[in-house]
Order: C-alpha cells, then structure tokens, then sequence
C-alpha cells in the first residue's frame, strides 16, 4: 500500500497509508491540488499537531477507515450526543488537554468524525450540570461583575416556577 | 498546541476557536445555552449569539414550512379544512402568531446588541413544532401541540417587558439621542470631532422637519382619502337612484307602447267599419262625381291619418278597388315632420279639380250637393278624430247613416 509521510510540529515522521490520511479533508485536498506522486517519498509537514496527537489521530483514523462518509449536518435536526461508540467513548477517555488537543487538530486537518466525536464528548461534559459544576469541571472563572451576572440572573429568570 | 502538552500547560476550554465552541454548544438545547450565559462572560458571548441565531434559524423554518404547505392547499377556505395539510397550516399560522409576538418584543433590542432572544426554552419548544408539524402525517390540534408554547412564550414576554425591557429602553434611549455636547469655550475638542458633530446635529435638524412632513403628508392624504369614499359612497347612491328611475321609465315605455297598440287595434276596427259603410254607399252611387279627397290630417295628434282609404272618393281608381267585402288598408300612422306638414300632398290621392274628365258629366246643382254631403262626412270624421286624439273610436255611425240617407235623398 502507498504511505504518505505525515511530519509534526516536533519533527516525528508517521508513515501512514495514503487512504488513512485521506480521512483528512486537509490532506486529501492538499494531495489532489498538488499531484503528489503515489511513488515519491515527500513528508507532508503538520506544524500544528504534536506527535502524541497525531499518533491517536492516525489511531482513530486506521480504525474508522472503512466508516460510510457521513451525511451532511441538518441544521433543523436535533443534535444527539448519546450515540458514541464505545470505542470511541474508550479513545477519548483522556485529559481535558488532550481532548481539546485533538478537537483542535481534528478541525485542523478537517476530520469531521473526529471533530463530532470529541465535540461530543465535550457537550456530555456540559450537560445537565449547573454553571457552577461547568466552570469547576473546565475550569473557569467567573469573570462576571455583580451588576452583570445580575442582569443575565434577572434575564433568565422568566422560566422559574413560582 | 502541541506545545502546551509537552510543556504541561493545560488546555483551556475557552482557547478552543470559537467555531469549535459553537459546535460543542450546538450539541445543546437552547434552554441549557440560555442557562449556561451565566458561567462566564466568553460563554455569555457565546451563547447570546448561538440564541439569536437560533431565533432567526427558526423563523427561517418556519416561514419555509408555511410557503411549503401554503402550496399545497387549495385555494378556497371550503376546501382547505378538509384538506389533509389544514392542521400543519393551523399549526403554522398559530406559530407565526407567536414568532411575530417574540419578534416584536426582542428584536429593536437584538439588533441594538443591547440584549439576546433570551427564552432559550422558547426555540427549543419551536423546534418541536416545526418537527412535529414537519413530520407528522396527521398532526395533534393546534391547541394541544402550542399549548407549551403559548404559556412559555407569554411568560417570557411578560417578564421583558415587565422587568427588562424598561432598563433596556431607557439604554436605547440614551444611546440613541445622545445629549449635544457642547463644548464650553476655550475647552476645544479638536476641530474635526466639532464639525462631525455640527454635521450631525445639522442632520438630526433635517430628520426631524422630514419626520414633520412626512407626518403632514400622510395626515392629507388620510384626509384625502376619507374624502375621496365620501364621493364614491355619493356616486354609489346616485347610481342606485338612476337605475330605479330607469325602471320606472321602463314600466311607463311598456305602458305606453300597450296604449298605443291598444289604440291601432281601434283604429283599424274605425276603419274597417267605415269601408263597410263606405261600400255601400258606392254600390247606392256609382259614378257619382268626387268630392274633395284629401286626406285628413291631424297635426295634433302626431298621427297622419291616410283617409284615401276611405270609401269618399269618387274617382276611377277608388270606384273599381273600394268593394263592400274589401280588406281595409293597414292605417298609415307617421311621425309628423315640418316638409311633411308643409307641402307634400299625398301623391295617391288626386284633386278633384285634377280628374274632371274620369267623372261622368253631372248637373252642377247635384255636384254641388254631393261636395255639401262630403264636406259634411269630413267635417264629422274630423270631429271625431278631434275628439278622440288618443283613442280613435270609430266613425260616429250616426253621421254616416245621415250621409247615406242624404245620398239615397239625391238620388
């Protein structure tokens, strides 16, 4: 099988299967624009993705190399979060840093399995906890002045049975 | 990035772009975004636009669905509530109802960046219709599908404008008009700031004597306009009040074209009777020299009476046509016209003085009897014709039978 060479930000060259890599948008479109020859041995440089993200990206990528492309958003459609596959719910049980780490690479190299997946992940971490829950889980501060969280506190109020 | 994780400074949530961080949001319900502005002032960011963006997504779709089942509803309202889309189309139009309240109370603000659509709550309920209704083949009522978002949407309503939306006037207010700074002397801002605001306040002075205008403007042609179906209602009445006068002339035409059938039957019975008197007296006098045999004419009576018909002459032509079981003439009945009065002088008839040499020579004395006789007979006819303009009867037969007897005398 042809391999393509993929280069992190700190120099670590992966040799990957052509298809895999295409799973990228980035890539496959960098490939098909520029006409890189199946047989030469160039290394395609990713200065934004490390070498430990790329190694689980090109991880997730070789598994869901098979995967039917995926239908486009509907926008009108109500988003699910509770349909990860449990492999997927098992590769992406890391750090929050690595998470966004791979969110961030994921929408850099435009893989939008990956991107779903992990945004995913991270709007599970988000539901049904209170504002103060999100901001200990991630990690927040309230940056919010008296007079302005009152506002938005008064703003919400609306839906508050008496 | 990658950087952070070699040199273990953690990764935030908030140094995600904000592409990715509406993409995680969007895996929310709108109620939990409302909810979640409070975390912080980014996610506030955040989500204050993923609201609005909500609110307009959401009028979009409706406003799709309701063009998309509009279409396929018959056009007559009969028609229509049997149709299997009239409930999508109840539910759509009960919708629009509510989006166009949400949209009066939350828009003049949205666009002032003075607030979000804050009712999360709301779009989600929305959304839920607009699936349903998208969907669902046989719909439930409209009633029972908006009764959540009737009651939600009221109360967030009422709460803007209850407790919101007063500080958010005044802000718009003092935002919007803002006080002509003016700047004290010898204290001199620089000069370009002064001349913007001088331009800006010469426009502020323009806007309002157009807003003035256009005021006066519209008051007139309001003015106008109530003038204007004044007269129409007037010319309606007028209208109305001239077909009822044409119908009533129409019944008095019927009337009158009745009368005056009625009277042509009348005449033509005068006439035949006075040919079956007329015949005999020929058949008593033949040869007889004629009288005057003009015909008679009443002027007055708009009707030219052709009396050649009559059996008074005594020229050839009336001697050999003129028989007792004779048809009488159709009366000759002609509008009167001034030539007509004047001059022409019927040409069938002629003169007496035209026809001596047809008559057999006669006594002068008896000529001058039988003209006495027919001017007599003329006289009467004329009489009775004079007496009866409208209604012609027929010859008086007493005259008649006095002409005869003087005739029957003479001989």
């Amino acid at each position: 099988m042809p391999n393509i060479k993929l280069q992190s930000s700190d120099n670590e060259v992966f040799a990957v299967d052509i298809e895999i890599a295409k799973c990228s948008v980035t890539i496959k479109t960098m490939l098909e624009d520029l006409g890189v020859d199946d047989e030469e041995e160039e290394v395609v440089p990713l200065p934004n993705v490390n070498s430990a993200i790329l190694k689980k990206v090109i991880q997730w990528a070789t598994y869901h190399k098979d995967d039917p492309p995926l239908p486009e958003d509907d926008e009108n459609k109500e988003k699910r979060t509770d349909d990860i596959s449990s492999w997927d719910a098992d590769f992406l049980k890391v750090d929050q840093g690595t998470l966004f780490e791979l969110i961030l690479a994921a929408n850099y190299l435009d893989i939008k399995g990956l991107l779903d997946v992990t945004c995913k992940t991270v709007a599970n971490m988000i539901k049904g906890k209170t504002p103060d829950e999100i901001r200990k889980t991630f990690n927040i501060k309230n940056d919010f002045t008296a007079a302005e969280e009152d506002q938005v506190r008064k703003e919400n109020e609306w839906c508050e049975e008496k | 990035m990658m950087d952070s994780v070699e040199s273990g400074i953690k990764m935030d949530i908030l140094s995600l772009p904000v592409v990715v961080l509406e993409n995680i949001f969007s895996y929310l319900s709108y109620d939990e975004i409302a909810k979640n502005r409070i975390v912080s002032k980014a996610f506030n960011d955040i989500c204050m636009r993923l609201l609005n963006r909500g609110f307009l997504m959401i009028e979009r779709r409706h406003a799709l669905a309701l063009k998309a089942v509009k279409t396929q509803l018959p056009r007559r309202e009969s028609e229509r509530r049997y149709h299997p889309l009239s409930r999508h189309s109840d539910i759509l139009t009960s919708l629009e109802t509510r989006i166009s309240m949400l949209n009066m109370t939350y828009t003049k603000f949205i666009d002032n960046g003075i607030c979000c659509f804050i009712p999360g709550k709301v779009i989600d309920e929305i959304r839920r219709v607009l699936t349903i209704v998208e969907t669902t083949k046989t719909p439930p009522r409209a009633h029972e599908v908006l009764q959540e978002l009737r009651d939600i949407s009221s109360m967030a309503i009422e709460h803007f404008d209850d407790k919101i939306s007063p500080a958010f006037r005044k802000k718009l207010q003092d935002s919007v008009v803002p006080p002509p700074p003016r700047p004290a002397p010898g204290v001199l801002a620089p000069i370009a700031i002064r001349q913007d605001m001088l331009l800006i306040r010469r426009r502020l002075l323009l806007n309002t004597k157009l807003s003035l205008y256009l005021t006066a403007q519209q008051k007139k042609f309001h003015k106008r306009m109530f003038e204007y179906r004044k007269i129409a209602w007037r010319q309606r009445k007028t209208i109305r009040c001239l077909m009822r006068r044409q119908k009533e002339q129409d019944n008095t035409i019927a009337d009158l074209r009745k009368r005056i059938e009625e009277c042509d039957i009348k005449y033509s019975e005068l006439t035949h009777t006075n040919q079956a008197v007329g015949g005999k007296v020929i058949a008593g006098a033949p040869g007889e020299a004629s009288t005057q045999t003009q015909p008679l004419r009443h002027f007055g009576s708009q009707i030219k009476l052709d009396l050649s018909v009559l059996p008074i002459g005594t020229n050839k032509r009336t001697q050999t046509k003129v028989l007792p079981n004779i048809k009488p003439r159709k009366p000759l009945i002609n509008l009167p016209s001034l030539s007509e009065d004047d001059a022409e002088p019927p040409p069938k008839i002629p003169k007496i003085d035209d026809q001596p040499s047809t008559s057999k020579p006669k006594p002068q004395s008896t000529i001058a009897k039988i003209r006495g006789i027919a001017n007599e007979i003329r006289t009467l006819t004329n009489l009775n014709i004079e007496g009866k303009l409208k209604r012609p009867v027929p010859l008086n037969p007493l005259a008649i039978l006095e002409v005869e007897v003087k005739k029957q005398k003479l001989d």
